[in-house]
Formats: structure tokens, sequence, C-alpha cells
């Protein structure tokens, strides 16, 4: 505890001017003691602490006597770093309107009060609120001792400090919930004349689809494979001489509505576009409730989800029973036409032969020779009479194979040295051997090597060399017919296995043909379990190679789809 | 002087009934003609020795004749040979029970050849 012998004195003098009793002062320290909070006297002129009461320790960790001891400048370390400048403003302002104006009245100088931070002994920083009064004046009348009486603060600050934080966050919080509000109702406004907009549009379109379906006669079909369930659209309900409703939706009955033997075809479709993730194209027979068929067609699509599972499948059908009709009339109706025109041919060769031999018999060789180039003539005649037949068999899925075991190397070398005769400015060579029999139409394949063969001839007006390339692999027999001719252009080898094409170009007219020889040749290959492809550059020839199974029991290429009957 | 060998040429086009028969009476053969599978079908007696027998005929098929004369001891052993512009001719000879087949139109040559096999 402070002695305070020569300040209390003066405050003895400064407080009243009658006598003060020790006693009053020993309760005047008690007084002090007793006080939560801090109160100190010092010299403002020489930093000197003459009181300091027992509060110090509570509220800053020191005893009264460090602060006697050390005075103002330690007193003013421990203020905060943020708080001593305006202390310090705020104290010198005060202090000098104190010594400017002397208080009308003794005892009344005006109270300033001050809040800032002080630094505890044990280093945390504590608020403090500080009244400072003047407590005695010098002889001048300027302020010499100043009472400051602190009570600490900091609970109350921190609680201010939270508030204001609170506030602030609220306030934050506000300003964005104002901005969301805002937006939200800007993007609702958006979304509405969207919604609008969008409504118009598919309306629109559902409607141009609408129209386009019915115009079109296109049937649509959903199917939802998860739950077994098909939708259909009204046409598709008509195609299948069904009312609206009347089909329960269910997969296994709508393959009782099909043709049975376009069952596989339906059935294998739909699994070849599941396991190759492909769209798919069906032909197939509805049996109506009449028991009539009708032809329909259908393109559909199977979509997978993440697991890449076909989770439905979807598509348009149309009925193609009249084109089917039309298709089969056309088909007769070529079949019938190409066997009649046979018949007049069949005559005039017979009637030219007889008439050459006859002229010969009398000697008359020009005139022979005439009719030999007219029986030469008849021989192409019937070749693409022959050709136009056998497309519509293709096509009627009739043409027919009388299949045996062969050598093909025999049936090579019967063809080459037939083809050789009919070309005095190519030459045919027969490269490699296969060694074996293979099983399929001797006559038919035969067909396809003449036909090759004249193509090499036709393409290659400028070039001497035909290479026959035989060579035997993997149980296959393979045969490729290379000429150095024009060539083909990659866009054009894709289609040229396709029924009456004939590859565009400038040239192309300079080149004979219905366009039906590659059909023919590439149907009857694929037909006796083969495949024929080609390798071409223009300019630089081609060559068209076709394998063969050797055995019997051939695997080379398996048929999907059943061949159609009509 | 032999016996000219007689070929019974059954074809419903005209054209080739005259062709042929000019063209195998050139070559020494005793040549009749009809333009109807029926007539066959009711020969008694003067048979030929060889039937030259279109597939498509109208009125009958050509198979069907086939059959029947096959089936008939006095005819079974006549020698037929088919002849057709369908290009399954060999086929359809075999399944009918034919000696043999020729497809349509054919060369003078490949024919009598033919012929010659059976009636020489």
């Amino acid at each position: 505890m402070a002695k305070m012998q020569k300040p209390l004195e003066s405050s003895q003098s400064l407080s009243s001017n009658n006598q003060t009793d020790t006693n009053d002062i020993s309760l005047l320290h008690q007084i002090a003691d007793a006080i939560p909070g801090m109160v100190v006297v010092y010299n403002i002129q020489t930093g000197e602490y003459i009181f300091v009461n027992k509060a110090v320790k509570k509220l800053l960790g020191y005893e009264p006597q460090d602060f006697i001891k050390k005075g103002l400048p330690f007193v003013a370390s421990l203020v905060h770093p943020q708080d001593i400048e305006p202390l310090m403003k705020k104290n010198n302002r005060a202090l000098e309107k104190a010594n400017k104006q002397l208080p009308k009245k003794p005892d009344t100088d005006p109270i300033v009060n001050f809040e800032f931070r002080m630094r505890h002994k044990d280093g945390t920083w504590r608020w403090l609120h500080t009244d400072a009064s003047v407590f005695k004046r010098d002889t001048k009348k300027k302020v010499e001792y100043v009472l400051n009486v602190s009570l600490d603060i900091t609970e109350r600050k921190e609680a201010e400090y939270e508030l204001e934080k609170k506030n602030k966050e609220i306030t934050a919080t506000n300003e964005r919930l104002k901005i969301a509000e805002k937006n939200l109702k800007k993007a609702g406004r958006e979304l509405e004349r969207k919604i609008v907009e969008r409504t118009k549009e598919l309306s629109l379109s559902e409607e141009r689809y609408r129209l386009a379906l019915h115009a079109g006669k296109i049937g649509v079909w959903d199917w939802d494979i998860r739950k077994n369930h098909i939708t259909w659209s009204d046409r598709i309900y008509e195609f299948h001489g069904l009312n609206p409703g009347e089909f329960n939706g269910k997969v296994e009955d709508f393959i009782k509505l099909i043709h049975p033997d376009d069952n596989p075809i339906v059935s294998e479709s739909i699994r070849l576009a599941i396991d190759e993730h492909t769209s798919f194209q069906i032909e197939f027979r509805t049996i109506l409730p009449s028991g009539k068929t009708r032809w329909l067609a259908t393109n559909g699509q199977v979509l997978f989800d993440e697991k890449k599972k076909p989770y439905r499948m979807l598509g348009a059908t149309i009925d193609m029973t009249e084109r089917k009709r039309l298709e089969r009339q056309k088909d007769e109706f070529l079949g019938i036409a190409s066997h009649e025109l046979k018949t007049p041919v069949t005559s005039l060769k017979a009637y030219t032969q007889v008439m050459q031999a006859k002229f010969l018999k009398m000697g008359n060789e020009e005139e022979a020779k005439h009719l030999a180039r007219m029986d030469g003539q008849l021989n192409k005649l019937t070749n693409l009479i022959s050709d136009l037949l056998d497309v519509t068999k293709i096509e009627a899925g009739k043409l027919l194979f009388n299949e045996s075991q062969f050598s093909i190397d025999l049936l090579i070398e019967e063809i080459v040295y037939t083809m050789q005769l009919t070309t005095s400015k190519h030459h045919i060579y027969i490269k490699g051997k296969a060694r074996k029999k293979v099983y399929g139409d001797r006559e038919r394949i035969g067909q396809v090597l003449t036909n090759l063969i004249s193509n090499a001839i036709k393409y290659s007006p400028k070039s001497k060399d035909i290479d026959i390339n035989v060579n035997c692999e993997d149980g296959n027999v393979i045969i490729g017919i290379r000429d150095f001719g024009i060539g083909i252009t990659k866009e054009n080898q894709d289609r040229l296995f396709e029924r009456f094409y004939r590859a565009s170009g400038e040239k192309a007219n300079t080149f004979p043909g219905l366009g039906l020889g590659l059909y023919i040749s590439h149907e009857i290959i694929k037909r006796q379990n083969g495949r024929m492809w080609v390798k071409s550059m223009k300019g630089k020839g081609s060559e068209f190679i076709f394998s063969l199974p050797v055995s019997k029991n051939r695997t080379q290429q398996t048929h999907v789809f059943a061949e159609k009957s009509n | 002087m032999t016996k000219k060998k007689r070929v019974l040429v059954a074809d419903d086009d005209q054209g080739i009934l005259d062709a042929l028969t000019m063209m195998l009476e050139d070559a020494g053969y005793d040549v009749s003609t009809t333009p109807s599978g029926e007539t066959l079908q009711t020969m008694k007696d003067n048979f030929p020795d060889l039937i030259l027998l279109d597939i498509w005929m109208s009125g009958m098929d050509g198979r069907d004749v086939c059959k029947f004369l096959k089936a008939q001891e006095k005819t079974k052993n006549i020698p037929i040979i088919m002849v057709s512009a369908n290009r399954d001719t060999e086929k359809i000879a075999k399944e009918a029970g034919a000696n043999d087949f020729i497809s349509k139109p054919f060369d003078m040559d490949d024919l009598l050849t033919k012929i010659h096999q059976y009636i020489p």
C-alpha cells in the first residue's frame, strides 16, 4: 500500500480549508481500496503517482507500488498502441481546457472520460473506462494532480464487440438476402419469359412433328424396357388393325402380332441393336385380326443409361404393304420378261447357227463370219437377260444353288481359258494354286469369275496384264482378280456392290453394262458363305477378292436374317 | 439306208419349234413337234427316240409331263432332255427324272452333242 503523505496533505489543503483528521485519511484509504475500480492520483507535470489503490492488482495484475515506483511512462507503456494516440490527444485537449478555464465554483472541474485498452501483467488486454478529473491545481492554478477512477469494462466491450460483429453479420446477411431476393425475382421473370417462349416453340414443333407424322403416315412407338411397356401412337394401332387401347403394351404380346416367319428377324435385330449399340431397321409382317398380313418397316434406336444398360427403345414405323406388292410385281415382271426374252433369242440363235452351218457347207465363208458375229451379239444379249433374271431371283430370295465339292483350281483354269479367247489385248495369268476343293455351286462361282475377269478386261483398256491370285488360308480359298486399269475412287468403292450401281465419272458412260454384274457376284459369294471385297486406287487398277470356305460345314459368315419368302 | 432317228420337240413357242426343226432336220433327224404337253401324255404308239421337253408350257408343266412319261412302262426308256430358259434347269431336270438338260438359249453344237449321247 502506497504511502500518500505528501499528496494527502495537498489533498487535504485542496479538498477543504478545514483541518482533516488522520483518521479521516485512513478512512479515505479504506474507502479507496474498497472501490472495485482502480483509483489513481498522479502528478501530470512530473508523471509521478502519489496514490494507487489495491484494485490495480485486480484490474491489471500489478501492485500499487509498481505504478508509484515506475511512474507515468510505465503506465503509458501499458496502453494499447492503437489507443495511445487518441487517448493522449483527448487528454491534452482536456488539460488545455482545464488550464485555461478555472471552474466558477471550486471542485466543479468537469470529469473527462476515456475508454481504452491496457495490457494486464498476464499479457491480455483489458478495456478500461476511466473518469479523469482535476485533483489539485498548483499555485498558478494549473492542473497539477489528476484523479483517475477506472473500471474494467472488458466484458462489456467484448459483449459490445460480439454484438457489433453479430449486427454486422446480420446486416451483411440482410444485404445478401436482399441481393438474392432481387436476383431470384429477376431469374423468376427470366424463367417465366423463357417458359412462355419455349412453350410456344414446343407447341409449334409438336404441331410440326404431328403434321409430319400424319402426312407421312408414320407411327411412333416407345418401349420402356425396365417397365416392359410399349406406348403406341394411334397410327400404329391402325397398322396392326387394332383400336387405340386394345394393345396392353407388353413386348411378348407385340411379338405375338408378328408373322411367325419374321419373328427371328425382329428378335435378332433388336438383340444386335442392343449388343452393338446401333440403330436398327426391320421389315416384318404383322398378322391383322382379320387374318390378313401387312408389311411394316420400322427404324428404331436403343437408349442406354450411364451403366450402359438399355432402358428405352423408340422408333418410327411405316406401312409398306403396297410398296412390297409393287416390288413383287416388278420382280415378277422382270422375271417373266427376261424369261420371255430368252425364247425368241433361242430361236434367233438356232436360225443363225443353222444358217451359218449352211453357208459354211456352201463355201460362203464371209457370210458365215457375219452370222458368227451375230451369234456373239446374241450371247451378249443372253448374258444381260440372265443378269436381269438373277437379280429378280436374288430379290425374291429364290436364287437356288446346286452345291457340290469341286476343284476350284480346275474351274479357274477353265474360265481363264474361255475368257482368254475373248481378248487378244490382255494376258491373263494364274498366280498360285488353292490345291483344295471348295463346296458350292460350280456354275455360279464360275459366273462370278467370268464377271470379275470380264470387268478386269473392260476396265483396263490400256494395260495388258490381268493376274488371278489364288491362295488358301484358314480354311478359305482366296481368289483375287487384279487389273492395272482405271481403278476406283474410295467413295465409289463403298457402293460398288449395290444393285444398278455404275461408277460415276467422266468416263463412266464409255463402259457398257447394266451395273448388275458386281451386285450378282457379291450376292452369290455371300450366299455361298463367302466374302467379297475390293482393293483399288484411282488410276492404278483394282483387285476384286473373294473368299470361299473349303469345308462343307461352313462357318465363315452366318446370315443373321433369313431370306424372305413372298 | 438306216431309218432316221425321230426327235419329238415339245415347246409352246412356234419360233423355237420351227428353228429346232430346221436345225435337227439339217443334222439328219426326223423331227416332229407339239406345242402342248398333253399330246405327250396321250401318245399310244409311234414313240419318238428322244424328247426335247420345254419346262414352261402353256397348259401343262414340263416337269409333270416328264414324271408321267418316266412312270409309264412304254415311255420310261425314251431319253428326255429338258430345255428351259431357267438357270435352274439342271435341278428341275434331276427332280423330274429327265436324262439330261440344256439351258436356253443354247449353241446348236452343244445340243447336238447331247442328243448324240442318247441316239448316236
